[in-house]
């Protein structure tokens, strides 16, 4: 596959997420003219590169639907449930023509396939119908009952108005205007109109910019995308519009090119308004003055709701800041960012030991840099939860009326930003513990109204950052979890003796072991037990953990926690014996100092610092680290979930950037869940980079249980 | 394995004390001197810890420990040979791990015939990770699954009994 058709199918499957998200909204709210626009322009778009890349069946698609919409746009059909149906039984065939590469894979597909472009056509059809006879009656009504009748020939000439006003920066993007208006003259009979009013004096004049805009009648038989087409270049900067002004060719007639002109060089300058009275002044020989304002006052608040292309080029504008990289290169990158963090380390060590002023110096400003540049990439590598989040819009919408359930689904946070490998990561597990929730959590309306609860059944999910990391909540109101029944399964499976004494929350928590479920109904969604613990060891492969909390009848709480990036961590160096242990910085509290024989000296597991008493590890001793520990040590103190303890070791070293690396087949042993991996240091020794998390939670439960 | 059809193929012999073991070349990667080795706490007795191999971490295990004989300190001419184990055949899944033997021998052919049983009595190691001895010369070469000795399964579970026996 070459490049182009690489980068075909990614923006594809981006535009078809943004579909899925504005038809999403639309759904709610049916009348919002910009989400119509953007649906409109997605489709045209996905109408032309499908089309260019030989995805045919894809192109058939949209291009009806892109009809579709543009009656909607045009105010001449209302957004029918119908309707978006239609769009989102399309857009799951896009994806598939996608996958596929414009193969349908079965024949029960193709099948569908034929439907759907039917009942789309249909509407089409349907919708045409309804237009002309609209249409006439909107023309009736602009341009006077007994429009003169003229027997249009063969080819349908009819004449558009367009007015074309560029916006001022229009010439530096290289588009040159007159050149389309010379397309517009291949198209048919075309009559132009300068505006030149708004041209300042010379001195104030910017040779860049644009101040020139044109007034064009066009007689031709073609249709009026393909006029648009002509102004494709410079759709993001110029305000266009093109009316049909009649179903003939109005340049013939000498009366009214005269007007033109006449309107043209008076103040008001040619207007849709004007044309249509006086079009309607010819057409009713009696047109009286009032109803030339009238008309226009019609026209005018017809034109308000459209948003106008120019809005449209504005939104584009901002994505043409940005730009699109494969993410493989984004891997590439880090990968040797990360090499040259670990080079960067023997570059300090060498400085370190050449005791060269000037060396050192070069060695900080690299340090510097560095350290910039890293965090530049690790900012690249971010992706908004948003790309992740409509997917569960759809998702929730289709489950919901599977299972005929009433869902309110909400987001929030889909802004907060995280490393591109988590992303990926983490949508099937949260895709699976959203489709819990819509299963075993929200009951049925029945239910709901029994238990006093509105029949619409709540579910949000929210994004955020706390504690240097990124925290995911779904909550529900659904039926929550009774940890009664959690405890009774556990004991029935064996995996919990009656006499072991358990908290609701800990109960709860039971669910993520494999083989555990308690819905009694295994549905096709969920039920079958293999879900939560896959859910929490995809979790956990991402550093993450995540925790239930539920109150029967009030609902479920899930939470999951994740770190900012995977890949690079900001720690403290420590040393024990000689063995390097990294903490990560983001645990790390204060740095105290403790002389060896205070440690041992109380009866309970506890030092005082700073006048608090605060459980220790003793690293030494948990580690089983021999040699003789120094008399004086010195103490870092972490935080976790609030509860903080004292980590003691031989010699803090400094502050440390380290390369998480797996630490291979060792990893796999277990009684290594205390580390997060290795790092390689400056000299080319390993040092073990800690998970505070863990080892809080370990000491924890040992001091209190 | 299809390499055992051929015929004469090579191998890789070191030394374990007294004891000469070979190895099939096609599952050694290189051989490395041995640098700063890290301890890894809570890690079972035969694993000696972690190296940098050029960037990577490399886990490294004192094959004395693993065949139950007694760790000796490193000499000069103890080395750590690079090995690819196949970790979950069905997958295709290799894992790298550093075998640390007290010296490596030298690299030889041998043709499939030359492979013979392990004598059924007297084996003070575990016959699973054998596969036969070969005679070269005056020097009986125990040849070694290695595939079986280092495999992940074979390093869980000897953890886990050990984290057993110490509880």
């Amino acid at each position: 596959m070459d490049s182009l058709h690489e980068k075909f199918l990614e923006e594809v499957t981006e535009f078809v997420a943004d579909l899925e998200n504005a038809l999403l909204e639309l759904e709610k709210n049916p009348e919002n003219q910009k989400l119509i626009e953007k649906v409109f322009r997605i489709m045209h778009t996905l109408k032309g590169t499908s089309a260019m890349f030989g995805f045919d069946k894809i192109g058939n698609l949209t291009h009806d639907l892109e009809t579709i919409y543009e009656f909607i746009r045009e105010q001449k059909t209302t957004l029918s449930e119908e309707i978006l149906s239609l769009t989102f039984a399309s857009i799951d065939f896009i994806k598939v023509l996608v996958e596929t590469n414009n193969e349908l894979p079965t024949e029960e597909y193709k099948l569908k396939y034929e439907t759907l472009l039917f009942s789309i056509k249909r509407k089409v059809d349907i919708l045409e119908g309804n237009h002309s006879a609209t249409s006439e009656t909107a023309n009736s009504s602009a341009l006077g009952e007994d429009t003169p009748e003229i027997v249009s020939d063969e080819k349908k000439i009819v004449t558009y108005y367009i007015q074309f006003i560029p916006a001022g920066h229009l010439l530096t993007t290289g588009v040159n205007p007159l050149y389309m208006i010379d397309d517009l003259y291949a198209l048919g009979e075309c009559k132009v109109f300068l505006r030149n009013k708004n041209v300042p004096d010379l001195s104030q004049i910017q040779e860049e910019s644009c101040y020139l805009s044109w007034d064009i009648f066009l007689s031709t038989s073609e249709e009026k995308s393909t006029i648009a087409d002509v102004f494709l270049f410079a759709e993001d900067a110029c305000t266009l519009k093109i009316h049909k002004i009649a179903d003939k060719s109005l340049l013939q007639d000498d009366a009214f090119i005269h007007k033109m002109k006449e309107l043209s060089v008076v103040t008001e300058g040619i207007s849709l308004g004007s044309i249509t009275a006086y079009l309607h002044s010819v057409s009713k020989e009696s047109a009286r003055k009032e109803e030339k304002a009238e008309s226009k006052k019609e026209v005018v608040v017809e034109d308000e709701p459209k948003v106008s292309l120019s809005k449209i080029a504005s939104s584009k504008n901002n994505s043409l800041t940005s730009i699109r990289v494969a993410s493989r290169k984004l891997d590439e990158m880090m990968n040797v960012v990360s090499e040259l963090i670990t080079m960067q380390a023997r570059l300090t060590l060498l400085a370190e030991k050449n005791n060269s002023t000037e060396l050192t110096s070069i060695a900080e400003n690299f340090d510097k840099l560095l350290r910039q540049l890293r965090d530049n990439s690790l900012k690249i590598c971010l992706v908004p939860m948003e790309t992740i989040f409509s997917r569960f819009q759809r998702l929730v919408r289709d489950l919901s009326k599977d299972l005929q359930k009433n869902i309110i689904f909400s987001t929030e946070g889909g802004e907060t930003e995280v490393d591109k490998t988590i992303i990926e990561n983490l949508s099937d597990p949260i895709l699976h513990l959203l489709r819990n929730s819509i299963d075993h959590g929200i009951e049925d309306a029945e239910t709901r109204i029994r238990n006093g609860k509105s029949a619409q059944g709540k579910i949000h999910l929210k994004a955020f950052y706390s504690e240097g990391m990124v925290q995911i909540v779904i909550e529900d109101d659904g039926k929550g979890i009774d940890p009664k029944r959690i405890r009774e399964k556990a004991i029935e499976k064996g995996i919990l003796s009656e006499t072991t004494p358990l908290t609701d929350k800990e109960a709860i928590n039971l669910i993520f072991l494999p083989g555990f479920s308690t819905a009694q109904k295994v549905s096709e969604i969920s039920g079958r037990g293999v879900g939560m613990d896959v859910v929490r060891q995809r979790i956990e492969e991402l550093r993450g953990e995540i925790y239930i909390d539920s109150k029967v009848n009030k609902g479920t709480t899930m939470t999951i926690k994740l770190p900012l990036s995977l890949s690079i961590i900001d720690g403290i160096l420590v040393k024990a014996d000689d063995t390097c242990f990294v903490i990560p910085l983001s645990a790390v509290d204060k740095c105290y100092e403790i002389k060896h024989d205070e440690i041992h000296a109380g009866f309970n597991d506890l030092v005082i610092i700073d006048g608090e008493q605060v459980p220790f590890y003793y690293l030494r001793e948990e580690f089983a680290i021999g040699g003789e520990a120094p008399a004086i040590e010195q103490i870092v103190t972490i935080t976790y979930e609030g509860q903080k303890i004292a980590l003691i070791v031989d010699r803090i070293v400094g502050e440390y950037q380290s390369v998480l690396k797996p630490l291979g087949a060792m990893g796999i042993s277990k009684g290594q869940e205390l580390l997060l991996g290795a790092t390689i240091m400056g000299d080319g020794t390993v040092a073990l980079v800690l998970d505070s998390g863990k080892i809080v939670k370990q000491l924890l439960h040992k001091v209190f249980i | 394995m299809s390499t055992e059809s051929v015929s004469i193929q090579s191998y890789l012999s070191f030394k374990l004390g007294q004891e000469i073991f070979a190895a099939n070349v096609l599952t050694v990667n290189e051989v490395l001197e041995v640098g700063k080795i890290t301890k890894v706490p809570h890690a079972p007795a035969f694993m000696r810890g972690v190296t940098n191999l050029r960037g990577t971490v490399l886990p490294v295990i004192d094959t004395r420990v693993k065949f139950g004989m007694t760790p000796v300190a490193e000499t000069q001419d103890s080395c750590i040979i690079v090995l690819t184990i196949a970790q979950n055949a069905e997958a295709g899944k290799h894992i790298v791990i550093g075998a640390l033997v007290d010296s490596v021998v030298e690299v030889f052919e041998a043709s499939q015939e030359q492979i013979k049983p392990l004598p059924a009595m007297g084996v003070r190691y575990n016959a699973n990770f054998i596969k036969g001895t070969f005679k070269v010369g005056e020097d009986f070469i125990m040849f070694l699954d290695i595939d079986k000795v280092f495999s992940s399964e074979e390093l869980v579970v000897l953890n886990n009994s050990e984290e057993v026996a110490s509880a």
